[in-house]
C-alpha cells in the first residue's frame, strides 16, 4: 500500500494534501514505518529504475544526490515564487516588434549591429535563446550567448541561482543533472563578444556540410522558446550495440 | 603442421572480403541517398533532437524543370520556416518579425559520387553497412560512419530500401551518444507537390527583410594572400575556402573553411579591437563546439561540429606568418 503511494508520489499523481505529507516525510528523513531513514534511499531508487526503464540514465549516476539536496535545503530560505532569469531575455527579443518602443528592457541586439550582422545575429538567435552553454573548459553556464544583453550582473545572477535549484527540489521529479548545473559558479563570455559569436556561429552553419541536406535548416528553424526541456542533453542509442560497434571493427581490420 | 596455415588462411579471408562488401554496399547506400531527393517529390513530418529538446517539422520537396525546391517548417510555436530553392534560401522568423534570404551554400550531391572524394573520406572514417531498420513505418538499409580518431563524430544514416531517401540521421559523439538526430515520423513520396504548399505560409510584407545576396561586403579570397595560416590540423582536414568579411561598421574578418568531407570547421580571425572583447576558452551549442584564443593582437574563434578537442587543436594553431 505505502508503495503504491510511493510510486504514485514519484509519477506525480497524489492529491495536494498527499504530497505535502509525503513532502514533509521525504524531508524529515523518516520511513513511512517512521523507523529509519531509508526514504531518501528509496527516492533516489525509484528515479534510477525510471529513468532506467526510460533510458534516460546519465553515464554516471549519482547516489549522494538527495542528501546533497537537503543539506542545501536546510541551508537556504524556501523562496515560492522566484525570479526567472532568463525569462526577460527571451520576451525582450520575442516583443521585439520594430513599433515596440516603449520596451524598458534594454535596447534588443538586433537593433545594435547592422546589415549582414543583423542577418546572421537573427538567425542565430533563433538556434540560440535559452541553450545551455559552457565556458572556460567545463564551467556550466545556463547564459544563452543571443539573450546576454539582458541577462543580470553575474552577483545577481549567482543571488538567483539557488533559490531556483531549491524549487526544483521541490518539485523532486525535476531534479536533474541540469538543474543542478545552474547551482555551479555562473561564467559568461565578455558582454562585447556575444554578437560576434552569434555572428560566427550563424555563419558557419551555413557551411556544415553534412550528409543530411535538411540538417542545417532545422537547426536555423528548431528553436522555439517553450518547447519542455528533456532531462539530460544526450539521448542514449540502443541501436549502436556494443556487439555491432567491436563486430564493425573486427571486420575492417 | 601446413594444415594448421591453411584453416588459417581459410578463416581469414571471408572475414576480410565481408568488410569491403560492408564497405562498398555503404557507398552504393550513400549514393542512393544523395541520388533520391534529385528525382523525386516527397512530403513527410520528422522530429529533430538537439540539446535535450524534440522539435517536429513539415517538409515538402519537388522537383521541377526549375531543379529542386524545398520547403520545410516547425509545427510548433511561432511558425518559423525556409523555402529552398536553386541557388537561394529564404528563412522566415515570425516572432523576429524577420525575413532572411541568403545564398545556397552546400551541394553535397557529389560527395559520394566521385571516386577521390570517397578515398579522402575512407582515411579519416570508416563506412559500415549496418542491420537493416524500420523507420516511419518504412523499411531501410543502415549506414555507420564510424571516425578513425576521437577528432570527429560518427553518423549513423538510415536510408529508404525502396526510394532511398535519408529517413533518419544521428550525430555521435565520442562515446556513441547521440548528440543530434533527424528521424522521419511519417513520408510518402508524390507524383507532384501543389505549388501552393512550397509557398511560405505568411507574405512577409510587415516583416523586416535582411538580404545578405545585396551585401557586397563578403567576397571570395580565391588568390588566398592571407598572413593567416592553420599550422596543424587533424589527419583528413584541409583548407576549403578563405573569405574576407566586411561590413562598414565593422572590422574585416578572415574566414577560412577547413573540412574533411564530411565535418566542417570555420577559423575566424578579427583585430582585437577592444580589451574586454577577448574571448579564450571553450563554448558549445548542440553538436558545434567553439575555442577562442589570441593571437598577434586578433581574436581567432574556431567553430565547428567537431568534439572540443579538434576545436581546440586547430585554434592553437593558428599562426600569423609574416611576407607570404
Amino acid at each position: 500500500m505505502e508503495d503504491e503511494k510511493f510510486s504514485a508520489f514519484i509519477d506525480d499523481e497524489l492529491s495536494q494534501s498527499e504530497f505535502d505529507e509525503m513532502c514533509s516525510r521525504l524531508f524529515s528523513g523518516k520511513d513511512f514505518s517512521g523507523k529509519d531513514k531509508g526514504l531518501k534511499q528509496k527516492w533516489q531508487r525509484y528515479h534510477v529504475i525510471s529513468d532506467t526503464l526510460q533510458k534516460h540514465l546519465p553515464e554516471k549516476v549519482d547516489y549522494n544526490l538527495a542528501d546533497r539536496v537537503m543539506s542545501e535545503l536546510e541551508n537556504e530560505p524556501v523562496i515560492l515564487a522566484p525570479n526567472r532569469v532568463l525569462a526577460p531575455a527571451q520576451n525582450t527579443f520575442q516583443n521585439n516588434a520594430p513599433n515596440n518602443n516603449v520596451s524598458p528592457m534594454p535596447t534588443p541586439i538586433f537593433k545594435q549591429i547592422a546589415g549582414l550582422a543583423v542577418a546572421a545575429s537573427v538567425m542565430v538567435v533563433a538556434i540560440l535563446v535559452s541553450q545551455s552553454f559552457t565556458t572556460q573548459d567545463g564551467v556550466n553556464t545556463t547564459a544563452p550567448i543571443a539573450a546576454l544583453p539582458t541577462m543580470p550582473s553575474k552577483q545577481e545572477f549567482a543571488r538567483v541561482s539557488k533559490p531556483q535549484t531549491i524549487l526544483a527540489t521541490q518539485q523532486a521529479a525535476l531534479v536533474t543533472q541540469q538543474t543542478t548545473a545552474l547551482a555551479k559558479p555562473q561564467m559568461v563570455f565578455p558582454p562585447d563578444f556575444q554578437n560576434q559569436l552569434n555572428k560566427y556561429l550563424a555563419n558557419h552553419n551555413q557551411y556544415a556540410s553534412g550528409v543530411s541536406g535538411v540538417l542545417p535548416y532545422a537547426r536555423i528553424i528548431g528553436y522555439t522558446p517553450d518547447r519542455p526541456q528533456l532531462g539530460y542533453a544526450e539521448l542514449s542509442h540502443s541501436e549502436l550495440s556494443h556487439s555491432e560497434l567491436s563486430h564493425s571493427q573486427k571486420a575492417d581490420k | 603442421m601446413k594444415a594448421d596455415y591453411k584453416f588459417l588462411f581459410l578463416l581469414i579471408v571471408p572475414v576480410v572480403s565481408w568488410a569491403s562488401d560492408s564497405s562498398l554496399e555503404a557507398f552504393e547506400q550513400l549514393k542512393r541517398m544523395y541520388a533520391a531527393p534529385q528525382t523525386l517529390n516527397y512530403q513527410g513530418t520528422f522530429v529533430y533532437y538537439h540539446d535535450g529538446k524534440i522539435e517536429t517539422m513539415k517538409i515538402f520537396h519537388s522537383v521541377g524543370i526549375e531543379g529542386e525546391k524545398e520547403r520545410l517548417y516547425h509545427l510548433n510555436g511561432s511558425a518559423r520556416e525556409i523555402v529552398r530553392e536553386q541557388n537561394l534560401v529564404t528563412c522566415i522568423l515570425p516572432d523576429n518579425k524577420s525575413v532572411m534570404v541568403n545564398k545556397n551554400q552546400g551541394n553535397q550531391n557529389i560527395l559520394f559520387a566521385l571516386p577521390e572524394n570517397i578515398e579522402a573520406l575512407k582515411s579519416s572514417y570508416r563506412f559500415i553497412l549496418g542491420k537493416d531498420d524500420r523507420i516511419a513505418g518504412r523499411l531501410s538499409k543502415t549506414v555507420l560512419v564510424r571516425p578513425k580518431d576521437n577528432y570527429r563524430y560518427g553518423r549513423k544514416l538510415w536510408i529508404d530500401t525502396d526510394t532511398g531517401l535519408l529517413l533518419s540521421s544521428a550525430l555521435l559523439n565520442e562515446n556513441n551518444r547521440t548528440i543530434e538526430l533527424i528521424m522521419f515520423t511519417e513520408i510518402s513520396v508524390v507524383d507532384k507537390i501543389p505549388a501552393f504548399l512550397l509557398k511560405p505560409t505568411v507574405s512577409g510584407k510587415e516583416f523586416t527583410w535582411h538580404n545578405e545576396l545585396a551585401n557586397d561586403g563578403v567576397k571570395d579570397n580565391d588568390n588566398g594572400v592571407t598572413n593567416w595560416v592553420v599550422k596543424n590540423m587533424p589527419n583528413g582536414f584541409h583548407s576549403t575556402k578563405h573569405y574576407l568579411r566586411h561590413v562598414s561598421t565593422e572590422p574585416t574578418v578572415e574566414h577560412i573553411v577547413l573540412s574533411d568531407g564530411l565535418a566542417s570547421v570555420s577559423v575566424y580571425v578579427e583585430r582585437l579591437a577592444t580589451q574586454n572583447k577577448k574571448f579564450i576558452g571553450t563554448s558549445y551549442m548542440g553538436a558545434v563546439n567553439v575555442y577562442g584564443t589570441v593571437v598577434n593582437d586578433h581574436q581567432v574563434t574556431v567553430v565547428g561540429e567537431v568534439p572540443k578537442s579538434t576545436v581546440k587543436l586547430i585554434a592553437s594553431s593558428v599562426q600569423y606568418v609574416e611576407n607570404r
